[in-house]
């Protein structure tokens, strides 16, 4: 058995033994999805970039207290979750349509630097990049956060009710809302 | 609310949007924080591994000090059948000394405990333990004897102490049916003294006055200060010892210097029956008495001396010589519970 092929929670009982590659495993495995989740939630790549270090600082110190009856990334994205509200009300959201159309211009620089990346991708990547920044700029934070955590979390909707402490028939219409919104959105840009 | 929910189809519609976007979104942690995480994680990995090795050398020490329970049980079961093995072992040596009670039994158990060596009670000449513990030593018989002797004659001593008081209890019956009786009581104690003083100058020994007087102040019977130490073995023993002694003195003095029946009486009195042949051979007076009355007759009688007494008796003295006090011979006997001797007494006219 390989490390890869190890579950969440194996990876996590290894790691509270002291084994870093099993942390290193964890990380690679579950770097995008905590960073989509925090990025689209605030809107930010450096408060994003700090939240990510936060939530998987917490992981490893946390570790220890890791109890195996619950899903690996249900504890995750709590641990996201929770950053990621306290950093909001903080700070409340940070970005804006500016914000977000020049950070579109970094993304479409990094894809440009691929060989195969020619003009006409560049001007796609650009206009995804920033669609789909002001549609999660539209969604209300609730339905939003909803549906991040079902994407990127792959969390049902009583995991997602409870995380954000509210009923499951609340948690459903956010649910519904935001991707209604999201499709009519991004439909425009397909 | 105004909005209708939307279908289940909407909703994969949605999540295949959003993934395509998402694809071609290139946002991803910056190295920099990617690297903290890592080396922050690493190093909780290097303290918790530490962590967990001093927890298990910290558990070592029980399991360690677990170790003298089964060290302990098992010398205690060591113990244990040693103790099993070893117990039969004195049980059956201990057996053949139960019924040996004595060292006649056990010189008679000998032959029958040890079959391989029959010749064991006469002459042991194995010195096997079973061999010394069943059949007494030869060389112990002798110090047997002087045991059984030094017994006997502490019991003559009592017996003649017990006499003494019952003639004493006599002689004050017959004291108070005479009138004259304490003044009769103060001429025998002076007779006595003067006695004790006639002999002492008969064996022209001076210098053992003083401890004459001593030993007679312990007792109108005792040894003549002459010969004390072989007159003391004559006491405790049979032997030959007191015998040679006195017959030296009896042999080496000057006739003049010699009160035969003084001697016959000490002789009797300390139970040395070759003296007393010796000096009957010379034909004393056999009746003569000390300054209390007594003949050797009545002195051998009161110490429980039976063999001086029937030598006397054979010799022809007096069964009926009573002391000074009016005590006879047989009523000397008697009361010191000296049955042989009375009956010898009797069988010779006594009254």
């Amino acid at each position: 058995m390989t490390v890869t092929d190890e579950s969440d929670e194996e990876l996590m009982a290894r790691y509270g033994r002291g084994d870093a590659a099993a942390f290193e495993s964890l990380y690679r495995r579950h770097e995008m999805r905590v960073w989509r989740y925090l990025e689209r939630n605030v809107g930010n790549r450096a408060t994003a970039d700090d939240l990510m270090q936060e939530v998987w600082f917490a992981v490893a110190r946390d570790a220890a207290r890791y109890s195996p009856s619950a899903r690996f990334t249900t504890w995750l994205f709590t641990i996201a979750h929770n950053r990621m509200i306290d950093s909001v009300r903080t700070n409340r959201r940070q970005t804006s349509l500016n914000v977000m159309g020049f950070e579109a211009d970094a993304v479409v620089e990094q894809l440009t630097a691929s060989p195969s990346a020619g003009p006409f991708a560049m001007a796609v990547a650009r206009d995804q990049a920033g669609s789909l920044a002001r549609a999660f700029e539209s969604l209300p934070e609730e339905q939003r956060e909803a549906f991040l955590l079902q994407v990127e979390g792959d969390l049902s909707v009583e995991e997602i009710a409870t995380i954000t402490d509210s009923s499951f028939e609340t948690t459903k219409s956010r649910l519904r809302y935001a991707r209604t919104k999201l499709r009519e959105l991004l439909k425009e840009h397909a | 609310m105004t909005e209708v929910p939307p279908s289940q189809d909407e909703f994969d519609d949605a999540d295949e949007l959003y993934r395509r976007a998402s694809a071609l979104d290139g946002g991803r942690p910056s190295e920099p924080v990617r690297r903290a995480i890592l080396k922050h994680a690493a190093e909780l990995a290097a303290a918790r591994a530490l962590d967990n090795a001093g927890r298990k050398a910290v558990k070592r020490p029980p399991a360690r000090q677990a170790w003298w329970r089964p060290a302990a049980f098992g010398t205690l079961a060591a113990a244990a059948l040693a103790g099993l093995l070893v117990t039969p072992q004195f049980i059956t040596h201990h057996t053949p000394n139960t019924t040996a009670s004595s060292p006649q039994n056990a010189a008679k158990s000998a032959p029958a405990a040890v079959p391989s060596a029959p010749a064991a009670p006469s002459a042991p000449a194995t010195p096997s333990v079973s061999a010394a513990t069943n059949a007494p030593a030869p060389q112990n018989e002798p110090k047997e004897e002087i045991v059984v002797t030094e017994q006997r004659a502490a019991k003559a001593e009592q017996r003649a102490a017990k006499a003494e008081q019952y003639t004493s209890q006599l002689s004050a019956r017959n004291a108070a049916s005479q009138p004259a009786a304490q003044d009769e009581l103060q001429e025998r104690a002076s007779a006595d003294a003067q006695d004790k003083r006639r002999a002492a100058n008969d064996l022209n020994e001076p210098s053992k006055l003083a401890e004459q007087s001593k030993a007679s102040a312990a007792s109108d019977y005792s040894v003549p200060a002459a010969a004390p130490a072989a007159a003391q073995a004559g006491a405790s023993t049979a032997g030959g010892g007191a015998s040679t002694a006195l017959n030296g003195l009896v042999a080496g003095r000057p006739a003049g210097l010699m009160d035969p029946a003084a001697l016959l009486r000490r002789a009797a009195d300390t139970g040395d029956v070759t003296a007393l042949r010796a000096l009957l051979d010379k034909q004393p007076a056999i009746d003569a008495r000390d300054a209390g009355g007594r003949t050797a007759l009545m002195l051998a009688t009161l110490r429980g001396r039976a063999e001086a007494v029937e030598v006397l008796l054979s010799a022809g003295a007096d069964p009926n010589a009573a002391d000074a006090r009016g005590t006879t011979p047989l009523q000397a006997a008697l009361a010191g519970q000296q049955p042989a001797i009375a009956e010898a007494l009797r069988r010779a006219g006594a009254r």
